[in-house]
């Protein structure tokens, strides 16, 4: 029970010190809007503020105790006045909003203040959104919004002007990749799922995951044959690359670990000594091809991988994405 | 009471208390002093620039009995119950929650009867976009014409999203963004009046992040209060806002001005790391762009740059871009910042961003060193192949008429040639080989390249045989070299008269022109190539002399060799020459 605690402290200590101070003086807002990428710990801030806000026992510098029954309650999800709205589905329903905004209308269970942390906002409906503003702008009685989003762009601007915005910052790389080598994790293992993703878990279950190896094996091959201008890449899509990845995630993940390729290849074409590669075991290799490319063709493939994803995100089937981007990469 | 935020705390009272928005506000106060009111208004603009404020305050003003200029007092009872929102006439309706027909007939029902404390009805009717189609309709004709000392405020931030019929029956009323300085000012107040301190520099920096938003405004000031504690400086501004300082943009834009990717990349790097905001970046370096541009055409101007100041280094930055540079810059980032919006990769878009900008920065400026030749360079090569071209045509010509004159002397040379060429090596006829190379182009190898297979298909069993094991590596209008693998084949292609013929037919259907078939074997194609490549340089250094000479020495080796390869050869070579050559030799 006490991971939750332990891994906020370790991503967002100054932030999470700063809403204390805020509580402790009586200065917090009502509305917070927190930007960050998967796994920076938005949710577990929020959570640390809720803690705060409802310990019975906190610390002289305001910090939880994580003991007490309010504590212990919030950690569970089991606090009556800390109310969480997931997305229902794809998306936040008007629903939902209209039936929160009834259960807010009551006044707060134990008689604190209300929280309502809604998780990814950006999935709100239009309708649902629109329906939160002037709730959002004026609430009655005592409560504090955590809006939590991965992309702030995506969030009215009605919405945003109401909130203070807060950007999460994912740890630095660097330290990513110490942590996960430290979770057992192997060097080139670790470089490269500390630049796909900021989850440590999630890290860990690729690690583990047989089928993980093969894509990123496979995607290497694809990147060898795409580098030698080598026609097997368009064959390579068909054979391996669609018989490997069934759903769409393993589709997203194939174009993103190409692309932390080409952009292991414009580091290099630079020589860039301080950056951290995704592909640092390969980097001879990749160090090699980049010997016969210019930066702006680098760039090139990059925007075009970039345009495939678009591609693939707008449900464009994902064999058409790939056999295009052979043939403007091999040919291009 | 739990901590209100600033913008809830400092919603403007009265008319002139509305920053940024004096005509609006003047219009309504002579209004309300005229007592020409309309029954139906439509507020429209962007988040924060006082919509619902102005709505408020003019149900306060209608209603108020001590108004005062077009003011309300803000004192009565009924200002203050209406500030509380507690008096039962003037009804704030949130439209995107109560958006359906059935609320809409609600209020129509519940308009008629007059109203009890004040002397007007008001409806405000926020975020009035999000009412479904019925429930507009539904609105027209009480909006029309509604009851006595009704009014109605609809107020939104999407006008497009409003029928047609519904703005035709209101005053519409559009609220800008509000102007920075009024931003400036509004805050200082505020500031003022909480007694607290800040350093002057910090109020543009939050006001050109709010974006003529006055709640951004003072939600960002909130936020810098609440980490500042005791006062506003410009570096917990800067943190809050994610802007850049100028001293990093400029360095920013000298590594662009260096070609210097790398710095340009470590730069960008360095302050994503200290937790930027991206889509902040590219908004300051196209602003700082807009500055650049402006110091250059008014020649130095500090009121009229929004961002910038002017300082040593910022002087220098503007002497060495070029107005086209600073194009570009704001051309490629105004893309980015497209990109951005859709995307959470940020930091490899602007990584791309940044390569394009240091190379091309690069490209435009050479070209603009070596300007003034580039263009009459290109006009000459133009009017020089144009010259070439027709040069060409006319050697042809001559040489048409020639095979016509000498019809006789030429196949009986063939034929003799074919049987001493049968038994050995074989021969290409480099002359129609480089004829065709002076015209190939790589569009028309693609083209080839692409009708091969159905060229093949085209062909008899016994043709396509011969040419199986070949590739086409040069292309013309009039002609093309096919390479093969075996010698023999390559002989027997060349003598086959009747595949010649042909293949020249076929393309005549599939690429639309007569090419003829020239054939070279496997090894001996980059051979002549590079010949190709000698020749054309001694050509264009020694054009004329060196055809003087060859004429010269040609009638000898015709002596010596006899070979009818090389007759074939001079004659397409040389032309004119060659008449003469010929009869002498026969």
């Amino acid at each position: 029970m006490r991971t939750i605690i332990e891994t906020s402290d370790s991503k967002q200590v100054a932030l999470v010190q700063h809403f204390q101070h805020l509580n402790r003086i009586n200065q917090l807002g009502h509305a917070y809007l927190l930007e960050g990428s998967k796994g920076t710990g938005k949710k577990q801030t929020a959570l640390r503020v809720a803690e705060a806000i409802h310990c019975i026992h906190p610390k002289p510098d305001g910090e939880s105790c994580g003991k007490c029954v309010n504590c212990s309650r919030i950690l569970t999800n089991q606090h009556p006045d800390v109310i969480e709205v997931e997305p229902d589905g794809l998306s936040i329903k008007v629903d939902q909003i209209r039936s929160l905004k009834s259960e807010l209308s009551k006044s707060g269970m134990e008689g604190n203040k209300k929280i309502v942390i809604i998780n990814q906002v950006d999935t709100m409906t239009v309708g649902a959104a629109n329906s939160l503003l002037k709730f959002i702008e004026e609430p009655e009685g005592d409560m504090l919004f955590f809006l939590l989003t991965l992309s702030k762009q995506r969030v009215l601007p009605t919405i945003q002007s109401r909130c203070q915005i807060f950007h999460l910052q994912p740890l630095p790389i660097q330290l990513k990749i110490r942590q996960l080598e430290a979770r057992g994790l192997s060097t080139s293992q670790a470089h490269l799922f500390a630049n796909l993703t900021n989850d440590d878990d999630e890290a860990l279950q690729w690690d583990a995951d047989e089928e993980m190896t093969q894509l990123v094996q496979s995607v290497w091959r694809w990147y060898v044959f795409l580098e030698k201008k080598d026609m097997l890449a368009f064959v390579h899509v068909q054979t391996e690359l669609m018989s490997i990845s069934k759903d769409r995630e393993k589709h997203r993940l194939i174009l993103e670990i190409l692309l932390f390729l080409y952009r292991d290849s414009l580091r290099l074409f630079y020589d860039e000594k301080t950056t951290i590669l995704a592909f640092i075991d390969k980097q001879a290799e990749i160090k090699k091809f980049t010997n016969n490319r210019t930066a702006l063709k680098l760039i090139q493939c990059i925007e075009t991988i970039l345009q495939a994803r678009k591609k693939l995100e707008s449900n464009v089937p994902a064999q058409g994405v790939y056999e295009q981007l052979t043939l403007k990469i091999t040919q291009g | 009471m739990s901590y209100q935020a600033l913008y809830r705390v400092w919603r403007p009272q009265l008319f002139s208390d509305v920053a940024g928005q004096e005509a609006i506000t003047q219009t309504l106060k002579n209004a309300l002093i005229q007592s020409k009111t309309s029954h139906a208004y439509l507020f429209t603009g962007p988040r924060g620039t006082g919509k619902t404020s102005a709505a408020k305050i003019f149900s306060k003003a209608i209603n108020c009995p001590n108004r005062v200029d077009g003011e309300p007092c803000n004192e009565c009872e009924i200002c203050q119950s209406i500030t509380q929102g507690k008096l039962n006439d003037v009804i704030e309706i949130d439209a995107a929650s109560n958006n359906g027909v059935e609320e809409i007939r609600d209020i129509r029902e519940k308009a008629n009867y007059a109203p009890t404390s004040a002397e007007y009805k008001v409806y405000i009717i926020d975020e009035v976009h999000m009412l479904s189609t019925g429930a507009f309709n539904a609105l027209l004709k009480t909006l029309e014409e509604p009851p006595a000392n009704v009014i109605f405020i609809l107020a939104t931030t999407e006008p497009h999203k409003i029928p047609l019929t519904i703005i035709s029956r209101t005053q519409r009323f559009d609220f800008k963004r509000i102007p920075i300085h009024s931003i400036i000012k509004r805050m200082e107040y505020i500031l003022g009046q909480e007694e607290i301190q800040y350093e002057e520099e910090s109020l543009p920096v939050i006001a050109r992040a709010a974006e003529g938003g006055m709640r951004d405004a003072l939600s960002i000031l909130d936020q810098t209060i609440s980490f500042s504690q005791e006062r506003v400086s410009v570096a917990d501004a800067m943190r809050i806002t994610g802007s850049l300082t100028q001293e990093l943009l400029l360095d920013y834009f000298q590594a662009m001005i260096d070609n210097d990717t790398k710095e340009g990349l470590a730069i960008l790097q360095s302050l994503l790391a200290e937790g930027k905001d991206p889509l902040r970046f590219v908004e300051d370096v196209i602003l700082f762009s807009r500055d650049i541009l402006i110091y250059q055409q008014t020649s130095g101007k500090e009121e009229l740059l929004k961002q910038a100041k002017i300082d040593e280094k910022f002087k220098k930055i503007t002497e060495k871009l070029t107005s086209t540079v600073v194009y570009e810059i704001i051309h490629t980032f105004n893309q980015t910042q497209q990109e951005l919006k859709a995307s959470n990769h940020a930091e490899i878009y602007l990584e791309v961003a940044t390569v394009r900008l240091t190379e091309q920065v690069a490209s435009v400026t050479e070209q603009r060193v070596i300007s003034t030749d580039p263009v009459a360079q290109t006009e000459n090569n133009d009017e020089i192949s144009n010259l070439k071209v027709q040069l060409n045509e006319m050697h042809q010509l001559i040489k048409k008429l020639q095979t016509a004159h000498s019809g006789q002397a030429v196949p009986e040379k063939k034929k003799k040639s074919k049987k001493i060429s049968a038994g050995s090596i074989f021969k290409p006829n480099k002359t129609a080989i480089f004829q065709v190379l002076d015209h190939a182009t790589k569009k028309n190898l693609a083209e080839l390249r692409e009708v091969w297979p159905d060229l093949m298909n085209m062909l008899t069993v016994t043709q396509r045989a011969v040419l199986k094991a070949s590739t086409p590596v040069a292309a013309s209008p009039k002609g093309l070299v096919v390479s093969f693998q075996y010698d023999i084949l390559c002989q027997k292609a060349t003598e086959d008269t009747e595949l010649n013929k042909d293949i020249a037919l076929h393309l005549q259907k599939l690429v639309g022109y007569e090419a003829r078939l020239n054939s070279v074997t496997e090894e001996q194609w980059p051979v002549i190539r590079k010949e190709y490549i000698r020749q054309l340089k001694q050509h264009d250094s020694e054009d004329t002399n060196e055809n003087a000479e060859k004429s010269e020495q040609s009638p000898q080796e015709k002596e010596k060799d006899a070979g009818d390869e090389l007759v074939t050869e001079a004659i397409q070579l040389f032309g004119q020459e060659i008449v003469k050559v010929k009869e002498s030799s026969v």
